[in-house]
């Protein structure tokens, strides 16, 4: 078993370099513009500039490649140091006659390689304190230079590089080391700017409890409805409960949503239409605010999801009743509580779970569509809007976050497989 | 097993009224504004996006702003320049900013001509990708003259020196905080770019992209006692149905912005009695643009392309046949059904401000459609062979009409399709993705720019109230085509060396009768061309809640322009 995980975990780190250059070569043939969607009023040279900065027109192997570094090597790496307060890179010295050397024409282009050094390895740069001095003695010069300024002697000498470590230690006293870095370069959105990473961190929380909450709603209602429905089949129940998960599986869930926010929202006034995501939970009140807000959007999903879930419930259910092992229990006197409860189910469940197991990536990349009626705005809806805006970096995240999610809970899958059914083996 | 079930029975009930309980009024403190495509960053100067200008115009603001009428208003300064006092220069080379005494940035720090010239220093730095940098066009210098001065210095006389500084696209930030964010670095103060510190009426509190910014009250904010809300939120997401739905019928928001929805649909809404709907026009025209070069894709590289009158277009470039397409639209009825209040049937592409529209071509306002038949007929354009379709020179009249996808735009496209099968012309329509059409990858064979069709539709506006750098755009020079990259304005293809001379002469004329007759002779010149047909002219359109006072709705500035008069009503 443990040497199969390893090898299946091992397995999974070319799918996904394989998964992440398809996905980047598929997309670098988007025609999406990331300025397509500004104002005519501004024109085309500086669109054409704004890409530029955005680093839109570098060759494909080269974004593919920043892409590699930035978001597989820098960001773990910094998340990595920040928590543990770790700094792998040893830090760089620099004193007064390394300053000296640069001579005051070269601060450009030693501002410009500490710049690229410390922001690709993560290094510290360490400063005495004469050198501080004599940086903040000549700032003038930095600040009169034209625009290629080497911004980063310049932070040096006001202090600010500093901040990112340190609040406290910006003035160091005379003679001592000063370390001053920058954090590793980070993947960043074409349209806000930012990392990517942050947004998903962001945007996580409401996801899970929307969708993720609708999952599980889903799961403990359809098992039992399954089952109910595969004992008493052909029943009332049984035909009511089909009728309704066909319905919850065929009415589409932008019209089912519309039809809530109209019936509820707009006729009734008792749910709000809009999810509030800054709602914090605090008291009791704003509890009974967050159930009344998510009501709506987890209905609308859990309706969808427990029709697929009751009918393999079902089938699968079905399935075992008819089978020797069930009667042979009976004939024994066990209780039919514990024949259907015990024997069936368990084995009923085998393929449920994997089902499950398979559905948990899909909680991740949330419902697009019912985030975006319902004003959500979790992962779905980050997803759909850097579609739009022809974000590609953020696209490519997601899709890249996604395909790692599907790939470990495929192993998850295989993995509860062996644990549920004591016939399978994995060696 | 009785008292049990009893007690279960009674906490869900109690639970039941509780989540059920109707939704609860507003504190009268908080304001919400609805947009459906929500801010993605606060820094105006690297978006440009109409969402995100809006959402940073609550914070940040500049030293003159447009009014709803397209004046403009002193914000930052006590008064705008002008000749009369001085502040601009009698060369037209330069203008003079004071600013007003004692306007404080949002952290307590004065505000200074400082902020202003490095506002210009990173906006203008190459490397930043600044969204507003052609608003500092010309301009060799910003100096601080003292604290409170500001020289803009242009290397060529300005007419209409208010690019710099003005509306919502170039606001101050303060130079404190932006310091190390210039050029290259500016994508990476994330901190910087999600809140800035601004002079405006609300600060941020939190701000999530894409999804909703939270704005508190700006204790330092000049105004006595304004702004009138503790709290704003502005909650992005959803679509413009649902948005105006939450102001007008259930009342869950105070604003919505951007409605271009079903005129029938919003007035069914508005009935409801909760909110009203809000327009207001700005410069933008919805066009025809007929295309002066050939762009039959056996071309191959010269399609589309401008040769100097080689490669011109089979048909559009015959009178007849333009005027026909243009007589044979029913602007008002496209106007009426599609836009609504949001729309105005017009024949200029330059409509607003309304002291520069032409009444010179309003005869096109009326169908005629016997008129359209009758002048290709006269002209020997007829079908000739029988298939339905008219012929020039044995071309058929078969026309690729092709605009960004939009439900109001695929309506146009159908009725005109109609009207123009009726004088004998064959139309294909065609559709593509908003982000596709208006974007600018020059790989791509489907953007506006390409312009692989016959005629295109969009609608095009310029920013502020003056119209020089708008007429500029159909010049010779601005051609668009694989010399400039495709990075020209003049989508057409036209050249017209008179036209030329009386752009040249606006840059010169500083009077402004002077300069309203030359803008309208251009006006005209560009319909009686065929290289525009213009449609409607548009409106922008939002919805407020009753309870909400001081709305002043403003299509040439930001639509929080005056968010600091937005006050509760009892």
């Amino acid at each position: 078993m443990g040497n199969y995980l390893v090898r299946r975990l091992l397995v999974s780190i070319p799918t996904l370099l394989v998964i992440s250059l398809v996905v980047f070569a598929i997309l670098e043939l988007s025609p999406a513009d990331p300025v397509g969607n500004l104002p005519l009023t501004i024109p085309p040279e500086v669109r054409e500039q704004i890409r530029e900065a955005m680093g839109v027109n570098d060759p494909f192997l080269v974004k593919f490649a920043k892409w590699l570094q930035q978001f597989m090597v820098n960001e773990p790496l910094n998340i990595f140091e920040e928590v543990t307060g770790l700094n792998f890179a040893p830090p760089l010295y620099l004193n007064q006659e390394d300053l000296i050397d640069a001579g005051e024409e070269g601060y450009g282009e030693l501002s410009s390689s500490l710049v690229a050094d410390t922001q690709s390895t993560g290094r510290s740069v360490i400063l005495d304190g004469q050198a501080q001095e004599l940086l903040r003695s000549q700032r003038q010069f930095f600040l009169e230079d034209d625009n290629s300024a080497p911004l980063f002697l310049n932070e040096i000498a006001n202090g600010t590089v500093g901040r990112e470590l340190s609040n406290d230690n910006i003035e160091a006293p005379e003679g001592e080391l000063l370390p001053l870095r920058k954090s590793r370069l980070r993947y960043l959105s074409w349209q806000t700017r930012s990392p990517i990473i942050d947004l998903v961190i962001e945007r996580t929380p409401q996801t899970l409890w929307v969708v993720g909450l609708s999952y599980l709603a889903a799961i403990f209602v359809a098992v039992p409805i399954g089952v109910i429905q595969a004992y008493r089949q052909y029943s009332n129940f049984d035909r009511l409960s089909t009728v309704f998960a066909t319905v919850g599986f065929s009415v589409p869930t932008f019209f089912l949503g519309l039809l809530f926010i109209y019936v509820f929202s707009v006729q009734l006034g008792w749910l709000p239409s809009i999810y509030d995501t800054t709602h914090v939970v605090t008291d009791l009140d704003s509890f009974l605010l967050q159930l009344r807000q998510s009501i709506m959007p987890v209905t609308v999903l859990a309706l969808f999801y427990m029709a697929l879930l009751s009918r393999h419930t079902r089938s699968s259910m079905l399935e075992n009743l008819k089978l020797d092992y069930v009667r042979t229990a009976r004939s024994k006197g066990i209780a039919e509580r514990r024949v259907v409860g015990h024997h069936a189910l368990r084995n009923s469940l085998i393929p449920v779970v994997t089902l499950i197991a398979l559905g948990i990536p899909g909680v991740f990349q949330g419902a697009i569509i019912t985030e975006q009626i319902f004003r959500v705005n979790g992962l779905g809806q980050l997803l759909i809007i850097a579609i739009q805006g022809g974000d590609l970096p953020t696209v490519q995240t997601l899709t890249f976050i996604f395909a790692v999610l599907n790939v470990f809970f495929n192993i998850v899958a295989d993995v509860l497989y062996a644990v549920l059914d004591p016939r399978i083996r994995y060696t | 097993m009785n008292g049990k079930r009893t007690v279960v029975v009674a906490l869900l009930l109690l639970l039941c009224t509780g989540v059920l309980a109707p939704v609860s009024a507003q504190m009268d403190e908080e304001l919400t504004l609805l947009y459906w495509q929500s801010a993605s960053i606060l820094n105006p100067y690297l978006s440009g996006g109409t969402k995100d200008l809006h959402g940073a115009s609550a914070i940040l603001e500049p030293l003159a702003r447009y009014d709803e009428n397209g004046f403009l208003v002193p914000y930052l300064v006590d008064e705008i320049p002008s000749l009369a006092n001085g502040g601009i220069a009698e060369d037209l080379t330069s203008i003079t900013w004071t600013l007003s005494e004692g306007v404080l940035w949002s952290d307590g720090t004065p505000l200074t001509s400082a902020d202003v010239v490095f506002t210009w220093e990173y906006c203008t730095h190459p490397d930043t990708g600044c969204s507003g940098k052609s608003h500092f066009k010309d301009v060799v210098s910003v100096e601080a003259m003292d604290e409170r001065t500001v020289t803009v210095t242009f290397s060529i006389p300005k007419t209409f020196p208010f690019g710099p500084f003005v509306a919502q696209v170039s606001p101050i930030i303060q130079a404190a905080q932006f310091a190390d964010c210039i050029g290259a670095n500016a994508p990476n103060c994330t901190e910087q770019n999600f809140g800035p510190i601004g002079t405006g009426p609300y600060m941020v509190e939190e701000f999530r992209a894409n999804d909703v910014v939270v704005y508190t009250a700006n204790p330092n904010y000049r105004e006595d006692g304004k702004p009138y809300f503790r709290r704003v939120v502005l909650k992005g997401g959803g679509d413009a149905e649902s948005a105006a739905r939450a102001v007008l019928e259930t009342g869950e928001a105070d604003y919505a912005w951007n409605l271009q929805i079903a005129p029938q649909v919003l007035g069914a809404m508005e009935a409801a009695g909760k909110g009203q709907v809000v327009v207001s026009f700005d410069s933008g025209v919805e066009r025809l643009i007929v295309n002066q070069t050939n762009p039959d894709a056996d071309l191959g590289e010269n399609r589309s392309v401008y040769m100097g009158g080689e490669n011109a277009h089979p048909f559009l470039t015959n009178d007849a046949v333009w005027m026909a397409l243009s007589k044979a639209i029913d602007r008002n009825l496209i106007a009426g059904q599609l836009y609504g209040s949001a729309g105005v049937a017009t024949c200029n592409v330059l409509a607003r401000p309304t002291i520069f529209a032409s009444t010179a071509n309003d005869a096109c306002l009326t169908q005629d459609i016997a008129g359209a038949n009758a002048l290709l007929d006269e002209a020997g354009i007829v079908d000739s062979d029988g298939d339905g379709v008219r012929e020039l020179e044995g071309v058929p009249l078969r026309i690729l009409y092709q605009t960004s996808t939009n439900a109001v735009r695929q309506s146009t496209q159908a009725l005109i399709k109609q009207w123009w099968a009726e004088i004998g012309v064959e139309t294909e329509l065609r559709n593509i993705d908003a982000g596709v059409f208006f974007g600018g990858d020059p790989a791509s064979p489907d953007t506006y720019g390409k312009f692989y069709a016959d005629i295109q539709m969009y609608t095009n506006a310029f920013s502020g109230g003056d119209p020089e750098a708008y007429l500029g755009s159909w010049v010779c020079s601005e051609i668009n085509g694989p010399d400039n990259n495709w990075l020209g304005n003049n989508i057409p293809r036209w050249c017209n060396a008179e036209y030329e001379a009386l752009v040249e002469e606006m840059t010169q004329n500083t009077d402004a009768e002077e300069r309203i007759d030359l803008a309208k002779q251009m006006n005209d010149m560009l319909v009686n061309a065929g290289i525009l047909i213009p449609l409607v002219d548009r409106a922008k359109v939002s919805a407020h809640a009753n309870s909400l006072g001081g709305v002043l709705m403003n299509a040439w500035d930001s639509e929080l322009w005056n968010i600091a008069d937005w006050t509760r009503m009892s």
